[in-house]
């Protein structure tokens, strides 16, 4: 998760930087090149099929649209799949429909319009294949014919509800031919789509006829075309194209004698009346019960069931859909709230397509079930997909256009050799590749070589199991790479021969051997045809109504309102307060409450002796050198210790010192860790670590972070990398509600290498990180609240910088820091005050955004001031500390010196303000008490004993001090200095 | 009512439906297309504000390196049987390690380039020493299976110079990618296609 986590290197040796290495994206004009050949092939086709009437022409227009279309252009966009497009560009303002694929989307309408489904005819590449694998048609009865066409209404149904709901486009992923186009492909689209193409070999193009959802929308234009396909004139009801059109789509004439048009009507009428209702309200009552189920397959919606599921621990480990959840750094609270978008625009938008499906449907029927009377055989204007078979059998059709594809015998002969060669090709190539499953096991699925890899692991010393490792190793990449080279030319190989073997046999096929023509219709074969017709479709249409209220009923069982379920969830702030009821620990940070080292809880002892042990109530062994101060919550003293090579956390009790418990922390990976250096000033657990009450929180000065349970187990550990800074990594961390804030600073201002991290106490994942334009520094940022928004205030070389918490956004920044600096910003009299070592205060307003340096900067003053110790205030001062021992109290208003008293010995620990007495403890372990006020002096002094440099913790009366090898707790004498 | 006069009245509603259904279609595509003033409102394209050339109308797919957890789903999702996204280094950003936690199995046995110490299933992260203690770690884009195990390795424990990437030289471009579709992060999304790299680090 970190960037810049090692340092880029500096090369010596004159390397240049690679750059790094893509493909360029194809050229944009492909697109105006697809449009304008797509309108060529439409007009093309037209021609083809309503002037020329050349079922030969549109046979060789097939071929070249599907080259095109299909397998140069690769099947993709294709008109099927726009309609998508266009349903979510009409449901979401904000999707752009490119031009395109608007053009795809509209142009074989407005074709249809005009002269039929041409586009079907010729152009569509997903027609166009099943048109090629044709080759023994058989009738498919009409009663199973109809209710099977009623598919394609639900696949539009469902492909406009995904799409208008973004969640999926569902045509696109099942398209059974792209992978053809594509000579690639998973296994199983591989075999979705041979199965169709056998299925095509004698059921004439099942795709267009049952599911395509385009097709439905043609349908319905074509029927309102201006010059559909004609058969030839001059009809003797001979019913040849009747047995010819493979797809049924030709009503044979009637009979010659009349019909009564009374005859039949009432009851189809009543039934249709009933269709329009009932497939209406079952369609809206299918999208209500079916709402939330779909909504599922919605990502947003899904994640947000994740998200609950684990939150009952179900699974243990995060799915990769949390993960991915986590790395945004988004609120759960915003993922439940999305969820619910969703579920509401389900559950809107799944009734109202139903119901208008419902009654779409209803009408198509009832348009199909008034069957005319025909004087001549005529084509059904919606369903005809113009394929010209119809005239080439039409007796009365002038001799051109009939006949056979290849009319020379000898050719069709030659055209049959083909095949049967190219047949044979297909057939053993098709086995080869059966034999090379396609696909195939994945290199990186291999459990053996995982197994063989974690033995290594375990019996390091094994001398024979790299070299079997190896072995095996070679054989996976050998089967693999080989597999794939394989399946490379195989399947090209395989695709050509299938499509020559099949179009040389439609060539080859003697094809004016329909099917035997049905007999001439009499009005009582009509009259039957018709009643059959009707009940089929009102079976059906029951069928239908049956089905779904049946699913819907059992469905609906047991359904909580899932909507109300996420609608709760999405209320962060309630969830926050009632995990956070717990009282905040009294010491939990460097310098206590807010890093401002302020106390309550006194008064505190100002009296007590470490060497003769007087005032002291307990003194506990520390294992490991840190001078990171101690925290305190209600039971434990918790404080780090670390060596080059071991690094603890430490908790004490509060009421006897008694070492509760000792946590390692060692970051599993730490890939340089010689590279990280300290001095023997910072040592290794310069950092104070942090508590909110549930977890302690510390980092090391190689990097490594950890969070350790109260009750002592570790919760997680990482490493954040070691900075480059002169003295290491010193700055404490910070706990901001559920966020772990760490202030990385490092390097240069102009190296871009600082950064700040916050972190998800709970599991140390990145909830967000931004990078600092500062040096290195080892001040501890703070928390401040201002102007009804939180503030983290941050303090370096050359900017103070406030960052809203949550989000890591640059609020504010001001100018005026230089150098080295390690005391930590605090805030003050609603000043943000920070110190630039040896040289300056500089006092901002907080708020604001943008660089405040000329509005926000109350004051500025020059003079001697610490390089280490933090400042403290009582509200109208603030009190400075310098290492040599110069205390300096500044007057909060103007930063006016108000008074000044020189202390005895050295001092890195940063001073604290305790009922009223200002303690400041220096390194030789002697507290110095100091009276604060406008002219602070010195109250008297209580020693230790030994050296000290971490800052103190003050709760309850007691004050717990961390000694150069010793924790100290300090209830003090009763007398007073 | 004669024959002919219930076929002139079919053909003059056919008429009028189809006078309706074809201004429908102008309108229709007028209304939907950028040349309407439709902004393309993608987010890449309105941050791209110099893609001066981008038009709304030419996008590619492309996952963000920012939002990828490197699961593993760009190697079995493609529609393609070799998946058209690569990994990606960002030299820029590559820290050189001498122990690159994308190259080398953490932990690892040993530190020779073996396959029993490789990360990578198909050894498509190539190691060359530059200089002490640098390496330069480079990918074959032909061997590359984009698994995500080095991408996962390099963002656990190193710089995360280390991505996966959609290479246009394979991506078919399809209307909605299937690995879209199956990404567990939302990673993916239409990028101009004159920016169709979302590279780390620049």
């Amino acid at each position: 998760m970190a960037t810049g986590r090692f340092p880029h290197p500096e090369f010596e040796t004159g390397y240049t930087l690679p750059d790094t290495q893509v493909t360029p994206a194809a050229s944009p004009w492909w697109d105006a090149v697809d449009v304008a050949l797509l309108a060529a092939a439409l007009i093309a086709a037209s021609v083809l099929v309503r002037r020329a009437r050349s079922r030969r022409g549109l046979w060789g227009l097939t071929a070249a649209c599907v080259a095109y279309f299909g397998f140069i252009r690769e099947g993709c966009i294709c008109p099927v799949g726009s309609l998508q497009n266009v349903a979510l560009a009409i449901a979401d303002s904000t999707a752009a429909l490119p031009l395109a694929v608007a053009a795809f989307f509209l142009l074989p309408i407005a074709v249809a319009l005009v002269a039929g489904r041409t586009f079907c005819a010729a152009v569509c590449p997903l027609g166009a294949i099943q048109e090629l694998v044709l080759l023994w048609p058989l009738r498919v009865p009409p009663w199973l014919d109809r209710p099977l066409r009623l598919l394609a209404w639900l696949y539009l149904g469902a492909a406009v509800l995904f799409a208008t709901t973004d969640t999926l486009f569902v045509i696109c992923r099942y398209d059974p031919f792209v992978s053809f186009f594509r000579l690639d492909g998973s296994t199983a689209r591989l075999v979705l789509g041979v199965s169709f193409l056998a299925v095509g070999l004698f059921v004439a193009r099942p795709y267009c006829r049952w599911l395509c959802p385009y097709g439905v929308l043609l349908g319905v234009a074509s029927r309102l075309s201006a010059w559909p396909v004609r058969i030839t004139d001059g009809c003797t009801r001979c019913n040849q194209c009747v047995g010819a059109c493979p797809y049924g789509a030709i009503d044979a004439a009637g009979p010659a004698r009349k019909v009564e048009a009374a005859e039949g009507r009432p009851r189809l009428q009543a039934i249709a009346m009933g269709l329009v209702i009932g497939l209406g309200v079952t369609g809206w009552m299918l999208g209500v019960g079916l709402a939330p189920s779909l909504a599922k397959l919605h990502p947003d919606v899904d994640l947000a069931g994740q998200l609950l599921d684990q939150r009952t621990g179900e699974p243990a480990e995060p799915t990769d859909e949390i993960r991915g959840h986590w790395r945004t750094g988004e609120p759960e609270a915003a993922v439940f709230a999305r969820a619910v978008v969703v579920q509401q625009r389900f559950g809107r938008r799944a009734p109202q397509v139903g119901a208008v499906l419902g009654v779409l449907l209803a009408l198509h029927l009832w348009l199909r079930g008034r069957r005319r009377v025909l004087a001549d055989c005529e084509p059904d204007r919606g369903d005809c997909l113009a394929c010209g078979r119809c005239w080439t059998a039409c007796p009365e059709e002038p001799t051109a256009g009939r006949g056979p594809l290849l009319a020379d015998p000898t050719q069709r002969r030659a055209a049959g050799i083909t095949a049967v060669i190219a047949g044979a090709v297909t057939l053993g190539v098709a086995l080869v590749l059966a034999l090379a499953p396609l696909g195939g096991a994945s290199p990186t699925g291999d459990e053996e070589l995982a197994a063989m890899k974690a033995r290594l692991l375990e019996n390091p010393g094994d001398e024979q199991l790299p070299q079997a490792i190896r072995d095996h190793d070679v054989t996976l990449r050998q089967a693999w790479f080989g597999r794939r080279d394989r399946t490379r030319t195989g399947r090209l190989v395989l695709l050509i021969a299938a499509v020559v073997t099949l179009g040389a046999a439609q060539l080859a096929w003697p094809y004016q051997r329909p099917p035997p023509p049905p007999a001439p219709r009499t009005r009582k074969t009509w009259l039957r045809d018709h009643r059959r017709g009707v009940t089929a479709i009102g079976i059906a249409g029951g069928l239908v109504v049956v089905l779904a209220s049946a699913a819907v009923l059992l469905m609906s069982r047991g359904w909580e309102d899932p909507v109300a379920e996420y609608a709760a969830l999405a209320q962060p702030e309630q969830r926050l307060e009632t995990a956070t009821a717990a009282p905040p620990p009294p010491w939990p940070g460097f310098r206590g409450p807010g890093g401002r080292g302020l106390a309550d809880g006194g008064p505190y002892p100002t009296a007590w002796d470490g060497a003769s042990g007087e005032g002291i109530a307990w003194r506990a062994e520390i294992p490991l050198p840190g001078k990171g101060s101690p925290l305190l919550t209600e039971e434990l003293v918790l404080l780090t210790g670390a060596t080059e090579e071991e690094r603890a956390v430490l908790a004490y009790d509060r009421d006897d010192g008694a070492l509760r418990w000792r946590v390692a922390v060692d970051a599993a990976y730490r890939p340089n860790p010689e590279d990280h250096f300290t001095t023997t000033n910072t040592g290794h657990a310069a950092s104070t670590p942090a508590t909110d009450g549930e977890r302690v929180y510390a980092i090391f000065s190689n990097g490594d972070l950890a969070a350790v349970d109260l009750d002592g187990s570790l919760a997680w550990v990482m490493n954040v990398g070691a900075p480059d800074s002169a003295y290491g990594h010193a700055a404490s961390l910070v706990v901001h509600g559920d966020l772990l804030l760490v202030q990385l600073d490092q390097g240069l201002a102009g190296e871009d290498l600082s950064e700040l991290l916050a972190l998800h106490t709970d599991t140390g994942r990145v909830a967000w990180r931004v990078k600092r334009p500062v040096a290195s520094s080892w001040t501890t940022p703070t928390v401040i609240q201002h102007g009804g928004r939180s503030e983290l205030i941050t303090a370096a070389d050359p900017w103070v910088i406030a960052y809203a918490p949550d989000s890591g956004e640059e609020l504010w920044r001001a100018g005026g820091l230089r150098g080295e600096i390690a005391p930590s910003p605090l805030l003050a009299g609603g000043l943000v005050l920070a110190v630039s070592p040896y040289e300056r205060v500089v006092a901002v307003r907080p708020g604001g955004s943008g660089d405040v340096t000329e509005g926000n900067v109350a004051w500025k003053v020059t003079g001697d001031f610490p390089d280490l110790a933090s400042p403290v205030s009582d509200g109208q001062r603030v009190y400075l500390l310098t290492r040599d021992g110069r205390l300096t109290a500044l007057a909060l208003d103007d930063g006016r010196t108000v008074g000044e008293v020189r202390l005895p010995g050295d001092y890195s620990a940063s001073p604290a303000l305790a009922g009223g007495v200002l303690y400041c403890l220096s390194e030789s372990g002697a507290m110095t008490l100091v009276d604060p006020g406008d002219e602070p002096r010195v109250l008297g002094s209580a020693g230790l004993g030994e050296a000290a440099w971490a800052s103190p913790a003050f709760d309850a009366g007691r004050i717990y001090l961390r000694g150069e090898h010793h924790l100290w707790c300090v209830t003090g004498t009763e007398a007073k200095p | 009512m004669s024959d002919d006069t219930t076929r002139s009245r079919r053909d003059f509603l056919r008429l009028g439906a189809r006078t309706t259904a074809l201004g429908g279609v102008v309108v229709g595509g007028y209304a939907l297309t950028p040349l309407s003033g439709r902004q393309n409102l993608q987010a890449r394209c309105n941050d791209a504000a110099d893609c001066d050339t981008c038009t709304g109308c030419g996008t590619v797919w492309q996952l963000d390196p920012a939002l990828c957890v490197a699961c593993g789903r760009c190697q079995t999702h493609c529609v393609r049987a070799e998946s058209a996204v690569k990994c990606v280094q960002a030299f820029h950003m590559c820290g050189y390690c001498r122990i690159c936690p994308g190259f080398f199995e953490t932990p690892s046995h040993s530190l020779h380039e073996a396959a029993e110490n490789q990360l990578c299933p198909t050894g498509a992260v190539l190691r060359r020493f530059v200089e002490d203690p640098y390496y330069e770690y480079t990918i074959d884009r032909d061997l590359c299976i984009a698994c995500g195990r080095c991408v996962k390795g390099c963002e656990a424990y190193g710089n995360g110079s280390l991505f996966l990437q959609v290479d246009h030289g394979l991506c078919l471009d399809c209307n909605r990618c299937s690995i879209a579709a199956a990404c567990p992060s939302q990673a993916f999304s239409r990028v101009p296609l004159l920016r169709p790299y979302l590279l780390k680090g620049r």
